[in-house]
């Protein structure tokens, strides 16, 4: 028998709650080199479309469980760093990624990236794109933090750190909102331990400009390889004409336990939350000491007579509830179920509230 | 000194196929208003009122059991009702026939009767929409019916139309006591057409 809610005290519609949880393949918070998973890549894609970009994995493409995670890729406006030049034959693929990019983000008629603290034009950019089923909704602002390790043995300088980038949202309190949504600077810093603390303002990296853009809504940063290169990094960016000089190879180095900082320092990651939001309506069963003591149920009643089955519930049922269906006022559909881990006992002594919580 | 023993529980439902169907229209209808009890899963016989610890333990084997995760699929089976003090008997559907076979367009009538409890409508769920059409009752089965799902209306009788078919089809159609709560499922054969029909 149906029990109708009283929708102004027994239902609460539209509650939004925001859920984060760890961004990578199976909740994980942390892609990390030294303990299990990782990055990896894959030599298939690697053969197709690896000029464009390369996919990293959290772990190696022989574990079948392995996911993409996300993708590197290097563009430059003249097309540097790659096979063809105008009126050549070659893909011009850095070219074709700097113009995808900049297409994406950049206002109509800008034709090059520019970045915070020093505002000249930058003709190269990193970018790093976080596969949809990763991100879910957005990236987690001000929960991110990317540990990048040596590129290259050549390319460390003597006594040189290890480069943590984290998202100025701490203290960015009016960001732009741009083409792709809300606009932070990448700066240097971490969120290690919960909390955090940025190096530099993206307003006082005066002699490259700062670390690069991010984009939470669609996943995407933008990486500044001027800045990359500073004095105490040194990613060895190669940008030669008519060359493929698979910078975003470099970058994957230095994201992977292959680029382990030459000083030894470890702890080289990509560390990052998505968050979602979450509707939930929750509905209030309220079982009345007189209500639902009785049971249709085969084992309670005959089948021939509809009698009692069990005497000592003559004069005193008692039934357990197992399941609420919930059900729509247009017709007798059921349209949501919950059930109860274990058994409620009912009967006339007792009431009983169950609170159903549905998720959108 | 003790704990109070916590009386609310809360618990997580998830959509059943249909809802999500509805849900997806966006067109208003899905709205939960209303809610049934059941107890699918328990065995009443495992009530022991001959507990050596007493009656406090008698449904101590039926309380400790772990229930299931809910199914997006099927239905609540046996549903709880409300009865007056004292009542010994639950309702008990009766129909004519405990199976129908029916040949491409042929009707029949259901008209099912309680005894115990008066009800006061009956819901009658088709199986599969295949079969057949439902005339009579609040809902369902009507020409924009997608084939293969399954019909729900309520009514104190319907007529059953089976369709002509290009191969014999079996469904059920079960009858649920809005009161009572009782329900019985009658098997359905449908003969197919002599001359073909429509792909079940």
């Amino acid at each position: 028998m149906f029990q109708i809610f009283d929708d102004e005290n027994d239902v609460i519609r539209d509650q939004i709650a925001t859920i984060s949880s760890g961004m990578w393949s199976e909740g994980v918070g942390n892609l990390q080199d030294t303990t299990g998973g990782g990055a990896h890549t894959s030599s298939v894609q690697s053969a197709s479309n690896g000029d464009y970009f390369v996919e990293v994995y959290n772990k190696p493409l022989t574990d079948t469980t392995s996911e993409r995670q996300f993708a590197i890729a290097y563009g430059h406006k003249g097309g540097s760093g790659s096979l063809g030049t105008i009126g050549a034959t070659g893909d011009r693929v850095t070219a074709a990624i700097y113009g995808q990019f900049n297409n994406l983000i950049n206002p109509p008629e800008t034709e090059t990236f520019s970045f915070k603290g020093n505002t000249k034009s930058q003709n190269d950019i990193y970018v790093i794109t976080i596969n949809r089923a990763r991100l879910r909704e957005k990236m987690d602002p001000g929960n991110w933090e990317l540990r990048l390790g040596a590129s290259g043995s050549a390319a460390q300088p003597a006594g040189g750190k290890l480069l943590q980038l984290i998202d100025d949202s701490s203290t960015n309190t009016n960001p732009n909102s741009g083409e792709l949504g809300v606009e932070f600077n990448i700066v240097s810093g971490s969120v290690a331990g919960g909390s955090t603390s940025i190096d530099t303002a993206a307003d006082s990296e005066t002699t490259h400009g700062s670390y690069g853009f991010f984009y939470p809504e669609v996943g995407i940063l933008i990486l500044n390889p001027s800045a990359l290169s500073g004095s105490h990094y040194h990613l060895n960016t190669v940008s030669a004409s008519n060359t493929a000089n698979n910078n975003h190879i470099t970058m994957f180095n230095a994201v992977s336990s292959s680029g382990a900082y030459t000083d030894g320092t470890t702890g080289i990651y990509f560390a990052a939350r998505r968050e979602e939001k979450v509707t939930s309506n929750h509905y209030f069963v309220r079982v009345k000491n007189k209500d639902f003591n009785f049971s249709q149920n085969p084992t309670y009643v005959s089948g021939s007579d509809g009698s009692l089955k069990i005497d000592a519930f003559k004069g005193n049922s008692k039934t357990f509830i197992t399941t609420v269906g919930l059900y729509g006022e247009q017709n007798d559909d059921l349209l949501a179920v919950a059930k109860l881990s274990k058994p409620i006992l009912k009967d006339k002594t007792r009431e009983a509230l169950i609170k159903v919580k549905l998720d959108f | 000194m003790g704990f109070l023993d916590n009386t609310s529980t809360t618990v997580d439902a998830i959509l059943t196929k249909k809802g999500r169907e509805l849900l997806a229209k966006g067109d208003g209808q899905f709205k939960i208003t209303r809610f049934r009890l059941s107890d699918d899963e328990i065995d009443y016989s495992l009530y022991d009122t001959t507990h050596p610890n007493g009656s406090n333990f008698f449904g101590a084997v039926i309380e400790n059991i772990s229930l299931l995760e809910a199914f997006p699929v099927g239905k609540l089976k046996y549903f709880l009702i409300n009865a007056s003090e004292g009542t010994t008997a639950a309702g008990i559907i009766n129909f004519s026939t405990s199976t129908i076979t029916l040949n491409a367009g042929q009707r029949t009538t259901f008209n099912p009767t309680t005894d115990n409890v008066t009800d006061n409508a009956y819901i009658f769920t088709l199986s599969n929409s295949s079969a057949g059409t439902i005339q009579g009752g609040s809902a369902g089965g009507g020409s924009n019916t997608p084939m293969g799902t399954e019909v729900t209306a309520r009514g104190k009788t319907i007529r059953f139309t089976a369709r002509r078919l290009n191969q014999d089809l079996n469904a059920t159609m079960t009858i649920e006591g809005l009161q009572s709560g009782a329900r019985i499922s009658i098997p359905l054969a449908i003969k197919a057409a002599p001359a073909g029909g429509v792909k079940a």
